[in-house]
């Protein structure tokens, strides 16, 4: 190792380096939207919350790798005069002050930004449109309750891959009218809906990433989710939890329609039983 | 117990006048982890055990009364136990005598497990059986842990203090208490 | 112990110094043996780790062209996080570096329990052959995640690594955790118990806090997996329902198994997963401060916050582990309430990044090979742990929960970070383990190829997990996520970088063992413990027991102007 490190490349190439890295990656959040266009209501305030993240641990993330390069390129050479200590109070005020400015600024946000859109997702409205999603290996099936508003039981016997997909049962008044559709979840914009996710195998994500939204399914249980789509169109969800070899093929078609138009397409489209 | 140490052990360097009480210290130190350990592993069985607990297909089953004559014997062999590790005139006798007990408790888990399965109880027959199964081997393991341990110390006897077996033999009796209270009042 | 140092030239020790090849290199009692053991163990795996994510990338960056069925893809995904985490970051980080510098720095002549370290490194090479082994039996190795979720893991009809791959998977497992759960008995109590006379508690190098919490924090943590293990193995092959529900139905065919929770397994499962990151990175952030303090010839700043610091992420870590689970179906409220805990070890942590970086301050740098790695991870652990403020925040999780945002922010705690301090541990030991030092350039590219090509990697994996990107897809057939996709090559290539960087220190690791320049008792002129024994420190490290007089950071003292002075001197 060499001793006479006065003039070695590493002091500015060093600094360099990380400053270039810090450029690069404020540029990056700067300049590109990476998120996919938000189209839910608390999809926004997600979006929120993150943007806030961004603001403060970005301020966290320059100010660190700022000092990181001024440390190491004004750092003295071999030959300097030996280290003199920098003094209690100073010491003090570097290590305490940052840390209480990370733990007010991460707690502030979930208290008062995050938790409260944390609570939007997870409301229980009995107003609120009731769907049902199930998940099976590799598949999403969008169940309404039809105009009973009630959901048919399951009845796991009765499941039949082609003709019964959501094992209900016939004889189940609650069934008659339910409706069932593979592959493709249709949803109203500008109502909320409670979604109710069933598993009928192992753990899947219920995930739409233009909605923030993301929910494990989870045989044995039901979870829930909430969300107002916002604007018609057509979404995608994508598992997010693995499930197996065609984890990256399970995905279905979200259309959000408008209000009218959805209300119109549960009227006529006839029950799974009809 | 535990590890016999190199051969060239010595004062200098694992005497008790290191800031940290040299080999020793360093036995209790191990005995007293892993007691932290198996309470650990305890405390997580029943915390599943609680929780599995409010699921469907619970069929509790009760335990056979042979495990209270167990007890007994668990008891007792902490009992003399104690007196082993106080009486180092007749530390073998009491020695032994423990072995013999941890022993017969051991024979009574197994006819336990006969009896259970006699009258048509499997770990699969439902959950609580399951459990009981489970809990009860993880219990035998720390047990035959424990006894393999007291016939080490049998041979060793006279040499060095009991303190570490007997602590871990202590902890074994508590945990059957922990494990059949838990299997039979939740 | 080293491989070139003769028997004659290290008269220390008067009582039977080991002799045969065997007793000598293999079935050693030496704690320094073991740790090298343990290093070339890590390796190998780590070739093996790293190759496996050298395919998945081709596979990713261009689909189809890698030679990689789906079933390939989740195997091997699921075989290189389970390979990297616990046979090659724990392997070489906690068990070979720990073994090899706790008995030097505290001054021990040994572990506590020389013949049960022994017995720890020959349980886990069965584990790691295990692990191998299960590639090759029918349906391939684990392919349920290396967090193996039930009922996937649970099924064998769920997948097909599910089958024997899962079994040997459980069971390579469970030879780790007592392998290592030994290893940490042994750790502390050679901390607790054998330090040298004058070592006190607040004398010893972060590194030795580093392990010693570490090691406490595993065995409070592991039983929680162990006992997740059990019942995953109960449910297999015992018939029993501790993880499956009632009523699944798996290729058409009804399950009988009834009323299991499989919440259960996650929250075991991370009882002991946080925890465990926490047991990989404490000790890469404990030597970067022995280096850091070495290199910048100053005091470590804040060594009693440090101390603290690392105490309380360690007794945090335990109570915080459903910031895994956020949308896991746990309820809603625990996700507040385990928001708002893990937030609060922002605060510590932050405590501890700012002592690392303090460090620096009116320093006097020298520019070798471990300072610079010990510099990256600085970079690497702020980076990461501004990741871990996004994930922390439920909210915000809900749009980055299982995408390559957590892919980016894990890999830079427990993927760069660990391994910077892996590495800048084993530049600055070399000298006490062979008597040589590693060669300096080559050092020097391999942290420039370390350091660009995982900086790369895993910092445009978070803007490819805000694109929504999922994880551990074979391939990208979503459309909103083409833009995130797009960037897949890129990452691709400098993985590949960053792979082949670390065949440059494999060479000069291997090289520098027979051929690399003789090194001084203290090359470093580093002020701790070890750099008072022999390089290398013969069976037993020093003729005398040493004697500690003082801090373990003793820059810019002594009068003579030499600016230091060792922990013995008075
Ligand atoms: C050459 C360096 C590495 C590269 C390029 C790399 C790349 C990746 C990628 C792309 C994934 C995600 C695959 C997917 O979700 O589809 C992954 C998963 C993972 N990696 Fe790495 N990795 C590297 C080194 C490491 C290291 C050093 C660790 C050590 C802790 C590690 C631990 C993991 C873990 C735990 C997973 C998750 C596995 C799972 O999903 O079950 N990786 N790696
Ligand atoms: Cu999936
Ligand atoms: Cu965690």
């Amino acid at each position: 190792m060499s001793r006479r490190d006065r003039g070695s490349v590493w002091r500015f190439l060093l600094p360099v380096g990380f400053l270039a890295f810090t450029a690069a990656t404020v540029a990056a959040v700067l300049f590109k939207d990476w998120m996919p266009p938000v189209a839910s209501e608390h999809g926004k305030g997600v979006d929120g919350m993150i943007t806030y993240i961004l603001c403060a641990a970005g301020l966290i993330f320059v100010a660190g790798h700022l000092l990181l390069a001024k440390f190491i390129f004004t750092s003295g050479a071999d030959d300097a005069p030996a280290y003199k200590p920098i003094g209690n109070k100073a010491e003090m005020l570097f290590t305490i002050g940052p840390t209480i400015f990370i733990l007010l600024i991460s707690e502030i946000g979930v208290l008062f930004i995050g938790n409260p859109i944390w609570g939007q997702v997870f409301k229980e409205d009995p107003e609120d449109f009731q769907i049902e999603v199930i998940a099976k290996q590799f598949e999403w099936i969008a169940h309404y309750p039809g105009r009973d508003g009630k959901f048919g039981p399951f009845r796991m016997e009765k499941y039949d891959e082609v003709d019964n997909i959501a094992a209900l049962w016939k004889k189940d008044k609650e069934s008659r009218d339910d409706l069932v559709v593979r592959g493709k979840l249709i949803l109203p914009a500008g109502k909320a809906c409670q979604i109710r996710i069933k598993s009928f195998d192992v753990l899947h994500s219920f995930n739409i990433p233009a909605f923030r939204t993301k929910q494990d399914a989870v045989p044995g249980i039901y979870t829930k989710t909430r969300f107002v789509a916002t604007t018609p169109g057509d979404y995608e969800i994508a598992c997010a939890e693995i499930c197996g070899v065609n984890h990256y093929k399970m995905k279905a078609k979200v259309q959000v329609l408008p209000l009218e138009k959805y209300m119109k397409w549960l009227e006529e489209e006839p029950g799974f039983f009809e | 117990m535990l590890m016999k140490s190199d051969a060239w052990e010595s004062r200098a360097w694992e005497g008790d006048d290191l800031p940290g009480g040299g080999r020793s210290e360093a036995n209790r130190t191990v005995v007293f982890l892993m007691i932290a350990g198996a309470v650990m592993l305890f405390t997580t069985f029943t915390a599943s055990y609680l929780v599995r607990r409010e699921a469907a297909g619970w069929g509790k089953v009760s335990l056979p009364a042979i495990c209270w004559v167990g007890t007994a014997f668990l008891v007792a062999s902490s009992v003399t136990m104690e007196l082993a590790r106080r009486k180092t005139a007749s530390a073998r006798l009491w020695l032994g005598t423990t072995i013999g007990l941890g022993v017969l408790f051991a024979l009574g888990q197994v006819e336990a497990w006969r009896q259970l399965r006699a009258s048509g109880v499997t770990a699969s027959s439902g959950a609580h059986s399951g459990f009981v199964y489970m809990l009860t081997s993880v219990h035998a393991a720390h047990l035959a842990a424990g006894i393999v341990v007291l016939v080490v110390a049998l041979r060793r006897a006279g040499r060095g203090s009991l303190g570490g077996c007997a602590a871990w033999w202590h902890f074994t009796g508590a945990a059957w208490i922990w494990v059949a209270a838990v299997l039979t009042v939740f | 112990m080293a491989l070139t140092h003769s028997h004659g030239t290290d008269a220390a020790h008067g009582h039977d110094h080991p002799s045969g090849f065997w007793s000598k290199y293999i079935f050693s009692f030496d704690h320094k043996v073991i740790g090298v053991q343990y290093l070339i163990l890590a390796c190998i795996m780590g070739l093996i780790g790293a190759g496996l994510s050298v395919w998945f990338r081709t596979q990713l960056a261009w689909p189809g062209k890698a030679g990689m069925s789906p079933e390939n893809y989740v195997m091997a995904v699921t075989m290189h996080g389970t390979i990297m985490i616990f046979f090659v970051v724990s392997l070489s980080l906690s068990s070979g570096l720990g073994n090899f510098c706790i008995p030097l720095q505290i001054g021990a002549r040994d572990m506590a329990y020389p013949l049960l370290n022994m017995l720890s490194f020959w349980t886990i090479v069965p584990g790691a052959a295990i692990m191998v082994a299960s590639f090759f039996v029918e349906g391939g190795g684990a392919a349920g995640g290396w967090t193996s979720y039930p009922p996937l893991s649970a099924l064998p009809k769920a997948a097909p690594g599910s089958g024997t791959g899962q079994t040997l998977w459980l069971l390579a497992m469970a030879i780790f955790v007592v392998s290592f759960t030994l290893g940490g008995l042994n750790y502390v109590a050679t901390i607790l118990n054998l330090r040298a006379r004058g070592m006190t508690l607040m004398r010893m190098p972060i590194t030795i806090w580093t392990y010693f919490i570490s090691a406490v924090l595993g065995l409070l943590s592991f039983p929680a997996l162990t006992a997740a293990a059990i019942m995953l193995l109960l449910d297999r092959h015992g018939g029993t329902s501790f993880f499956l529900p009632s009523k699944l139905i798996l290729s058409g065919q009804l399950q009988t198994n009834t009323g299991g929770t499989p919440l259960l397994f996650q929250h075991l499962f991370w009882f002991l997963g946080h925890p465990e990151v926490y047991i990989l990175v404490l000790p890469a952030v404990g030597i970067a401060f022995d280096v850091l303090a070495a290199n910048a010839r100053r005091p470590v700043m804040g060594y009693k916050a440090s101390v603290f610091a690392l105490w309380a992420i360690a007794f945090l870590g335990m109570i915080v582990w459903g910031h895994h689970m956020f949308i896991s179906g746990m309820n809603p409220y625990l996700g507040k309430y385990f928001s708002i805990s893990t937030l609060i070890i922002t605060a510590p942590f932050a405590l501890l990044g700012v002592c690392l970086l303090g460090t620096l301050w009116r320093a006097r740098i020298r520019f070798n090979t471990p300072m610079l790695f010990a510099l990256g991870l600085i970079s690497a652990v702020g980076t990461g742990g501004i990741g871990g403020l996004f994930l922390a925040t439920a909210t915000a999780d809900l749009h980055f929960h299982d995408t390559y945002f957590v892919v980016g922010h894990f890999h830079l705690m427990i993927g760069v970070t660990s391994l910077m301090g892996t590495f800048a541990g084993i530049y600055y030991w070399f000298p006490k383990m062979f008597g040589r030092t590693m060669n300096e350039t080559l050092g020097k590219l391999h942290f420039v190829g370390t350091m660009v090509g995982t900086f790369v990697v895993f910092t445009v994996q978070h803007f490819q997990g805000m694109g929504g990107m999922t994880r551990r897809y074979y391939e990208y057939v979503n459309e909103y996520v083409k833009p995130a996709a797009a960037l897949n090559p890129l990452v691709t290539i400098f993985a590949f970088i960053a792979f082949g960087s670390q065949l440059i220190f494999l060479v000069n690791f291997f090289w520098s063992m027979f051929a690399g320049a003789k090194a001084s008792k203290n090359p470093w002129e580093a002020t701790t413990l070890e750099w008072t024994a022999e390089s290398p420190a013969g069976h037993g490290n020093w003729n005398e027991p040493p004697v500690v007089r003082g801090d373990p950071y003793r820059y810019g003292e002594g009068a003579d102007g030499k600016g230091w002075k060792l922990q013995t001197d008075a």
